[in-house]
């Protein structure tokens, strides 16, 4: 049996940090990245989908989101199995419980141990759904049933925290359920997460980045299963399917005494990497610059060098020539002295706190209108 | 540390100008507009090179001083140092590239005049070789024109606070604080409106607000659709059911028309069988006369019959005829009764009589016998007495005798007439005889009865054959049947008419309902509608519809009308519902927002904010180091600056004015030939000089090291003579202790007053 294995879409969550209009591009091509996923499935015929949880984002969906799911439910031949997560529980008001979905849907509606038997595929996919956005405990009990039959688990849980709210699921208890492969969600990026699964299945992560934590390439997995004589052989393909790519990249701007500075940095930086319009790039700038240069990131920001979004974050400390400034005998001087303690804690919060303070300070010597910073 | 010349190539508005620079004093003098600020600001860019950005929206000094025509700031200048004396030479090229953007490009060089190597390769030569910043430099060194006011009381105090506190009379510590407390405020708080830090957390709240508002919208579109969708199904229901129960009804309606057309026609044949047979009932006549002449008829008969019978009952039997007796009979067996009855009195008697004088003769035998044997009584051997006993007794007993014969003899004729009439004793006789007698006189009786009642019966024979006659008459009417037997036929005669009465009864019953009947089928009995009626039978049994109507029963029928009533009530109240909930959803859709764009805006409302508490973190902390710095540098250097300015003013006024000190508020108090004044009530000049002295001495504290020089712009251009000769008087005395005072001036007062001292030299620009 061969099947995607997708999940945590989120379809219709705003897109943090983006202006308006690409904001509401991302949400667009979240909506494309889902449409994509289904037409792969149906042009490799596979047999199921399985989704596994956060779908949409149930505060957030809005009706052509939902019409959206009609229309590439509708158009698929195999089942598709959802099992509800922490983000679009199967609660009383939810769309699962209130919307009627297309014949081919399998939806998993309580909060406990269920099944759904496929005898034209000789499987049974075993599941539940969060009712709550909260679930404190294991739901995961007992063990497959018929042994013959491929057996697959869609749960959406969480193997890295014992204490969590979402589900915390032991790995043994997955193990211990004998599913030949647990199609599961919920964390985004999961490559440790896997590494700790071992052949038992995976975590699908998400198919489209939405925020700077889901950098790089994302997809979905396609999974084969194949079992004979009660032994069950699994291989899992992960297919992008994301329109876009989170990047992170740190530029050094030691010795910056004005933004354009910076800005050439960034931009020479940008060109050399080869990256496109795909790419939503943050640039943390690090390093020791002038400590009267105030580092506008919404002016820097401002030009995407051809990427689809930029965005800067000022991580610099402004203690470039401070040896010059420690020396200093006037009210500079004195000013770095009494922030040093600041600029040089282990502390990160407290370290930007003196260096805000600090070019703070400077303009407000210098006379800058503070009310533009 | 002191320039002794600069050579501007081309710099500003100014090129090809070469100045030289006495150790002292120094009055450059220039018009306005001959480039007084330009050299002031090449010595800058000698020392630590043009800023590429403007401040307040003024342009970067690169682009004010980089020569529009010749695209380059280029020149040199010899500066003598503590370490040694150097030539600086830096060239700015400026050009543009293919963007059109302005490129610089620099070279720089310094080179030890005295050995001729290059120094400071790759450093900006004010700090490598005075060792300290352009700011501090820029700051301490270039003083700005000193107005009245600056040096007049407030003016005074704040610049001496700036100096003191700062090292630079521009930088005010108070009114730093003030900016960050402004900036503070802006973020807190805005003439009671709050900040912007207010604002935005104001912001937020609305943001969530709206979000959650979207959100509930959303949902709220999506569940009135989906019960429009429900109700679309329900209505798309109900109409169907109200189509086909229509259908169904208008079919039933139609057969059930056709069915009662039918039923019509049906009751039409009745009515004329029923009438025809009432028709035939009719040939009955009058049946109530009729059956009142047949009952009063069977009445009669009956009547008579029974009188008949009574007469037949009531002819007494015939005795026996062995009763007959004639009247000669009668009267012998009177006689014989009587006869026997009174033989048999005698006989009786004479039994008695025999039976009394046996008794009496047994009796006197018997005392015959007894009596002699009982002693005593004397009738032994009695003969009298056995004469009279045997006397009586024999005599006795011979009437005993004779009353047997007589009663044997009419014991025998009594026997005969007892065996005549077979009576076995003459109680009985006369009883048979009686009854014998009886019997004859009743069979005589009898017989005449007998005969009377013949005649009677003959004559009620008559007349019940005259009533039976009548009867059958009356009868035959009913009953054709020839039947003998009169009860059979009136009976049947009656049940016939009952039947018959019944039935016309029946039949009028039923006509009257069939005919009142009728009256309701009158829409399908009209002349064309019947055919119509089949027609459209006919019609509705060819569809689907009509073959479902077709086994429709009553129950069916009202059923389906049912249906179709509850689907016509339902239709206006879902179509209700249906508008509603449009109406919900068009205002909805119009109202409800973007969720997840709101959610981006309130996402960056929150950043703003926390962009904005952390600025306020940093004015809070800056406003803080601020005060704290300035407090210590206040502490470390006001003492050192006082110190070393009183020693300048004592020097300077040959120790009339032996210090000056500074109190909290910043007030100068001078000690002048032994007493304290304050400054503030002294004279302007005074104030100069004061001021004069705490500038340089502030920059003697500060570039302890190679104090640099004091350049004055325009600095004194509103200060009067008296006065000025004052400050130029103590300048030439700095001078004397190695300070380089730098004057720019486009008066000629300050080098006329400069001229006598010998220290001092004056250039023209």
């Amino acid at each position: 049996m061969k099947f995607l294995h997708t999940g945590d879409l989120h379809l219709d969550s705003p897109f943090s940090g983006l202006d308006v209009s690409k904001a509401e591009a991302r949400r667009r091509e979240l909506r494309q990245t889902f449409s994509k996923m289904m037409r792969y499935a149906r042009e490799a015929e596979l047999d199921m989908v399985i989704i596994s949880g956060d779908l949409f984002d149930g505060s957030y969906v809005t009706r052509e989101t939902v019409l959206l799911l009609e229309r590439e439910f509708s158009a698929l031949s195999c089942p598709v199995i959802i099992a509800p997560g922490n983000h679009d529980p199967a609660s009383e008001q939810s769309i699962w419980q209130k919307m009627r979905f297309p014949e081919n849907v399998y939806i998993f509606k309580c909060q406990e141990m269920t099944r759904f038997s496929f005898d034209e595929l000789c499987a049974d996919v075993y599941g539940y759904a969060f009712t709550d956005p909260t679930v404190s405990k294991c739901i995961i009990s007992g063990a497959c049933e018929r042994a013959d039959r491929i057996n697959i688990l869609a749960a959406h849980c969480d193997i890295t925290s014992p204490i969590g709210q979402y589900a915390p699921t032991p790995v043994a208890a997955l193990r211990a359920f004998g599913a030949d492969y647990c199609a599961l969600g919920h964390i985004h990026t999961p490559d440790s997460a896997n590494a700790a699964l071992g052949n038992i299945g995976a975590y699908c992560g998400c198919p489209e980045g939405r925020d700077f934590g889901e950098w790089g390439e994302k997809g979905a997995l396609v999974v084969t299963v194949d079992k004979q004589d009660g032994k069950a052989s699994v291989k899992t393909e992960k297919v992008r399917f994301s329109r876009r790519v989170y990047k992170i990249i740190t530029v050094n701007v030691d010795g910056a005494a004005d933004a354009s500075f910076i800005a050439e940095r960034i931009r020479s930086f940008v060109s050399e990497s080869s990256l496109s319009e795909e790419t939503l790039l943050r640039v943390i700038l690090v390093g020791s610059v002038d400590p009267s240069l105030i580092i506008n990131t919404a002016v820097l920001s401002e030009d995407a060098l051809g990427l689809f979004h930029l965005e800067v974050v000022d991580k610099t400390s402004p203690t470039w020539n401070s040896e010059d400034l420690m020396a200093e005998g006037g009210i500079r001087g004195e000013l770095y002295r009494v922030l040093l303690p600041k600029l040089e804690s282990a502390d990160e919060n407290e370290r930007a706190e003196g260096a805000l303070a600090l070019r703070y300070a400077l303009g407000a010597l210098n006379g800058d209108d503070l009310l533009e910073v | 540390m002191y320039i002794k010349e600069l050579y501007i190539e081309t710099f500003g508005a100014l090129s090809d100008k070469k100045i030289e620079f006495s150790r002292g004093l120094n009055i450059i003098e220039g018009s306005n507009e001959s480039g007084k600020s330009t050299v002031c600001m090449f010595i800058k860019f000698m020392l630590y090179g043009l800023s590429g950005r403007g401040s307040d929206g003024e342009m970067s000094e690169k682009a004010k001083y980089v020569s529009w025509e010749t695209g380059r700031a280029a020149g040199k200048m010899v500066i003598s140092t503590g370490k040694g004396e150097y030539l600086i030479e830096r060239n700015l090229l400026s050009s543009t590239d293919s963007q059109g953007q302005i490129q610089y490009k620099e070279q720089l060089e310094v080179t030890n005049t005295v050995s001729g190597e290059r120094a400071f390769k790759g450093q900006v030569p004010g700090e490598a070789i005075l060792g300290f910043p352009e700011e501090m430099f820029v700051n301490t060194v270039f003083v700005r024109q000193i107005t009245g006011s600056r040096i007049d009381g407030e003016g005074m105090t704040e610049a001496i606070e700036n100096l003191l506190l700062t090292g630079d009379e521009n930088l005010s510590v108070k009114r730093a604080v003030d900016r960050l407390e402004k900036a503070r405020k802006s973020l807190m708080h805005k003439r009671g409106t709050g900040g912007k830090l207010q604002l935005a957390m104001q912001e937020e709240a609305r943001l969530e607000a709206r979000l959650e508002e979207a959100k509930q919208g959303n949902a709220g579109i999506i569940s009135y659709e989906n019960e429009r969708a429900k109700l679309d199904a329900l209505i798309a229901k109900r109409t169907a059911e109200k189509e086909e129960n229509a259908l169904l009804c208008d079919a039933s309606e139609k057969l059930e028309r056709a069915k009662r057309l039918s039923a019509a026609r049906e009751l039409s044949a009745t009515i004329d069988e029923l009438s025809a047979e009432y028709s035939q009932l009719e040939k009955y006549g009058n049946l109530s006369e009729g059956v009142g002449r047949i009952k009063s008829r069977a009445v009669r008969l009956e009547n008579t019959e029974n009188r008949l019978k009574a007469l037949r009952r009531s002819v007494p039997i015939l005795p026996d005829p062995s009763d007959r007796m004639s009247e000669a009979e009668i009267a012998e067996a009177e006689r014989e009764k009587e006869e026997c009855l009174a033989k048999n009195k005698r006989c009786s008697l004479f039994t008695t009589l025999f039976a009394v004088f046996y008794a009496v003769a047994l009796i006197f035998d018997v005392l015959f016998f007894a009596l002699p044997k009982i002693p005593g009584l004397g009738f032994a051997d009695n003969s009298v007495f056995t004469l009279i006993f045997v006397s009586l007794g024999g005599a006795f007993l011979l009437a005993a005798l004779v009353f047997t014969f007589v009663r044997m003899a009419l014991g025998s004729s009594i026997k005969k007439i007892l065996k005549k009439w077979e009576s076995e004793n003459v109680a009985r006789l006369e009883g048979r005889i009686d009854t014998a007698i009886m019997k004859a006189r009743i069979f005589v009786r009898t017989e005449a009865e007998i005969a009377a009642k013949e005649a009677e019966i003959a004559e009620a024979e008559v007349e019940r054959d005259s009533v039976l006659f009548a009867l059958r008459e009356a009868a035959r009417v009913f009953v054709s049947d020839e039947i003998a037997d009169t009860d059979i036929l009136v009976s049947r005669s009656l049940e016939k008419a009952a039947e018959v009465a019944k039935r016309r009864e029946e039949l009028l019953s039923q006509l009257g309902m069939a005919k009142g009947e009728i009256n309701t089928y009158s829409d399908v009995l009209s002349d064309d509608m019947g055919e119509r009626v089949d027609r459209e039978a006919m019609e509705v049994l060819e569809t689907d519809v009509g073959q479902r109507a077709k086994s429709f029963g009553k129950r069916d029928v009202e059923l389906a009308k049912e249906k179709k009533r509850f689907a016509e009530n339902a239709l206006p109240h879902l179509l209700e519902q249906k508008r509603e909930v449009e109406l919900s959803l068009t205002h909805l859709r119009a109202t409800t927002q973007d969720s997840a764009a709101i959610a981006a805006l309130l996402d960056g409302n929150r950043r703003e904010i926390d962009t904005m508490k952390k600025n306020l973190l940093g004015i809070e902390s800056a406003r803080e180091a601020i005060i704290v710095a300035g407090e210590r540098l206040r502490a470390s250097l006001m003492p050192r600056v006082i110190s070393e300015a009183g020693n300048m003013l004592s020097d300077f006024t040959d120790g009339r004015y032996a210090s000056v000190s500074v109190d909290r508020e910043f007030n100068a108090v001078l000690t002048l030939d032994g007493k304290r004044r304050e400054l503030s009530y002294m004279s302007q000049g005074t104030g100069d000089i004061v001021y004069i002295a705490l500038r340089s001495a502030l920059a003697k504290v500060l570039f302890a090291n190679d104090m640099p020089p004091i350049v004055y712009d325009e600095s004194f251009a509103r200060i009067d003579e008296e006065r000025l000769s004052g400050i130029m008087a103590l300048l030439d005395s700095s001078a004397r202790r190695g300070m380089q005072s730098l004057v720019f001036t486009c008066r000629r007062l300050e080098g006329d007053i400069a001229k006598k001292y010998d220290k001092a030299s004056v250039t023209e620009l």
